[in-house]
């Protein structure tokens, strides 16, 4: 154990100023009524999620306009810690205004972010973050109901943190998860009463355990991993261009994209042809990149590094 | 805002004149206690003083051992060890039989003995929270090593019927433990009435500060110790230096215990019962343990459609402290609620709220909390459609 773990966890004394804010002086909270939606000519929608038995339960009201299908009104009513309520009521707010499309799209770093007082400083400790994701769960489950796909069922797998088998690995595939400490972190699972973590002789069999469940979604995790990277297994001059092309773009994706996508930029192939021994590949800049200084300089430098690292030191990268 | 502190299940405000016994202690210089010369023989004194304090507090036999740790879990653990290997070990005995609601030391060892092997059987509680001393007849046996279950549940003050325990555990020869700490000082103890092979507390609930506890042991049982290095019968169960401060701090708060028993503890439970009069009359709450069953300064709820971390957050806005054993992952959340154990409606699961008073607590705090908890509801529920409640 570090210094680190060894130090107390800080509770409600180190909440950030928004969470306290909003869990003392919620501004969404309430229900709205056939009446409230007919007077902002809209329809109303509520959703239940969690159950009051598993200590969160959140329920929420959508107004929605006809015409553009937006959330022009949203309010929730909820059982839960104060930590839920701000995660809650600052839900509610992004919610507001948006479509469903729009509002599917609101991910845990959105959620996260918006409730953060500082950028660099996470909005909850590590042993809360699960409110973030069940609130999320909330907001899809609402969607669905809008939009009028009806919720697939999927057995329970830990019933003190009320959470479902297709729940546990979607949480397990997008936060990249490979302990059970992160997975009871990020969904509460196996975290009360732990008799769902592995199979336990003294107690009654179970027909889902987190163990066998996390070891298999990260074998599914991986056999997609090396689907999507479909590089030939032979060196780079004895491809064939379709297979040389997919080589650099299975490159370019894994690589390269991220890093220009962060800062506003793209590229695009738009040839590659052989030239004697090299392989001269065409790109073009996309957003911020086109125009930027770096882009013939570093970035450039940076990219065909890369290539050649992976590919072949033959390869040569042209900007037009 | 003046603070009101309603936690003391869990530790203490340091008494004034167990204050004053630390600061002679730490004012001046003691010796080691096997120092021959004029400062070992001050804190031999001191420990002789604090030891005569404490046999008399349970009313123990003078043939009787009683020997000081760092606290009740060193002398849980320590009895958990050396029954383990002293009797299961050796093939001598088979199993262990606990309370379902013991404190996480005695719990946590269990989980340990159970994966080495050693067969437990644990004793739920019934609907009234207290440990059904029948079912004891359902696991013990003349190969049965160690029954233990607590004199008082520390969340919900339910005492449990520790007589009729010792009765089963002496009819088939068994030796009983008992952890005594939350109802050192709340309920008598006498150790001349009920045949009690072990008993352990701590010295955090007692107005006196954390890490001191004390091991008893009745005449003819044995135990292992788990910390060697003894130079004298003093330290023959737990070697090391004795921690004196905390030994005649300890010894000082067990007497002034004893004394508040009579009248003071009166004093707290009639505030305790106007707490819970007052706060049961709202709707939808309740208290868990039946009166006439509970430590006379507890008082758990359930409170209907609130959450108790909630409630406890709005309290501490307040200034004053309660506590809740349900709010994960604060505290003792993983063990199973209350209500849930009890047979209550699951929906209780979460919304527990305790408060443990003490002899420093007053009218007046006593009046502010009910105030405040009633506003707390009446806020909490807006948050709660009326179908779900």
């Amino acid at each position: 154990m570090s210094k680190n773990e060894m130090m107390m966890d800080s509770f409600w004394e180190n909440y950030p100023f928004k969470i306290q804010m909003l869990s003392e002086k919620p501004k969404n909270n309430g229900s709205l009524t056939e009446e409230d939606a007919k007077n902002l000519e809209g329809s109303l929608i509520g959703c239940d999620y969690g159950s009051v038995e598993s200590g969160e339960w959140i329920r929420f009201y959508w107004v929605i306009e006809p015409a553009t299908k937006r959330v022009i009104a949203c309010r929730y009513q909820m059982f839960g810690s104060p930590a839920l309520r701000a995660t809650a009521d600052m839900a509610a707010l992004l919610c507001r205004n948006k479509n469903p499309k729009e509002i599917e799209k609101i991910d845990y770093k959105n959620l996260e972010y918006f409730l953060r007082d500082h950028p660099n400083s996470p909005a909850l400790p590590d042993t809360r973050r699960y409110l973030i994701n069940f609130v999320l769960r909330a907001i899809k489950a609402t969607v669905h109901k809008v939009q009028g796909i009806e919720a697939e069922s999927s057995p329970i797998v830990c019933e003190c943190a009320n959470i479902s088998l297709d729940d546990i690995k979607a949480t397990i595939k997008n936060f990249k998860i490979d302990n059970l400490k992160e997975l009871a972190d990020l969904t509460k699972a196996g975290a009360i009463c732990k008799e769902c973590i592995s199979h336990d002789t003294y107690k009654a069999p179970r027909e889902y355990y987190l163990d066998d469940i996390l070891k298999e979604t990260l074998k599914e995790m991986e056999a997609e991993g090396t689907k999507k990277s479909a590089i030939p297994d032979k060196p780079f001059k004895e491809m064939t261009p379709e297979e040389k092309r997919a080589a650099i773009d299975a490159t370019i994706d894994e690589y390269i994209r991220a890093m220009l996508v962060m800062d506003g930029g793209d590229m695009e192939i738009l040839d590659i042809k052989e030239n004697g021994v090299n392989t001269d590949i065409y790109i073009k800049y996309l957003g911020a990149c086109s125009g930027c200084a770096s882009a013939s300089t570093g970035t450039l430098f940076a990219i065909e590094g890369i290539l050649k690292q992976k590919l072949d030191p033959d390869i040569r990268v042209l900007p037009l | 805002m003046k603070s009101i502190y309603l936690d003391n299940n869990r530790a203490t405000k340091i008494d004034p004149q167990v204050v004053k016994v630390m600061e002679t202690l730490y004012n001046d210089n003691f010796g080691e206690l096997h120092a021959l010369h004029f400062a070992g023989a001050k804190s031999r004194k001191i420990y002789n003083e604090a030891l005569e304090k404490v046999y008399a507090s349970i009313h123990a036999n003078d043939k009787d051992t009683i020997t000081f740790t760092s606290g009740a879990a060193e002398a849980n653990a320590t009895i958990l060890y050396s029954t383990y290997l002293n009797y299961i070990l050796t093939g001598r005995k088979n199993s262990i039989i606990v309370g379902e609601r013991e404190p996480e030391s005695i719990m946590q060892m269990v989980d340990f003995l159970r994966s080495q092997g050693v067969r437990v059987h644990t004793i739920p509680v019934n609907g009234d929270g207290v440990i059904e001393h029948e079912r004891i007849y359902d696991y013990i046996t003349p190969r049965t090593a160690l029954v233990s279950v607590s004199m008082v549940d520390g969340e919900s003050g339910a005492i449990n019927p520790i007589e009729q325990i010792a009765q089963a555990c002496s009819k088939y020869e068994v030796a009983f433990h008992t952890d005594a700490t939350h109802a050192i000082g709340k309920i008598p103890i006498d150790m001349q009435d009920i045949d009690i092979s072990y008993l352990s507390f701590s010295s955090e609930t007692l107005h006196a500060p954390a890490g001191c506890g004390v091991l008893y042991l009745k005449e003819g049982c044995d135990l292992l110790p788990l910390i060697r290095g003894n130079r004298s019968q003093a330290e023959a169960l737990r070697g090391g230096p004795l921690n004196l401060t905390g030994i005649a701090s300890l010894g000082k708060a067990v007497e002034l215990a004893s004394d508040a028993l009579d009248f003071e503890m009166q004093d707290t439970k009639d505030l305790r019962d106007e707490l819970e009069e007052k706060l049961t009359q709202i709707e939808g709450v309740q208290s868990l343990v039946p009166w006439a069953l509970r430590s006379p300064n507890t008082l758990l709820l359930a409170v209907e459609g609130v959450e108790s971390e909630a409630m406890l957050y709005e309290l501490n806005r307040d200034g004053i402290a309660a506590y809740s054993n349900t709010v994960y992952p604060y505290g003792e959340w993983d063990r199973k609620a209350l209500p849930s154990a009890m047979g209550l409606d699951k929906k209780l699961d979460h919304s527990t709220i305790g408060f443990a008073l003490s002899r420093f607590n007053t009218q007046e705090e006593i009046e502010k909390v009910v105030e405040s908890f009633t506003n707390a509801v009446e806020y909490l529920r807006e948050f709660m459609p009326k179908d779900q409640k």
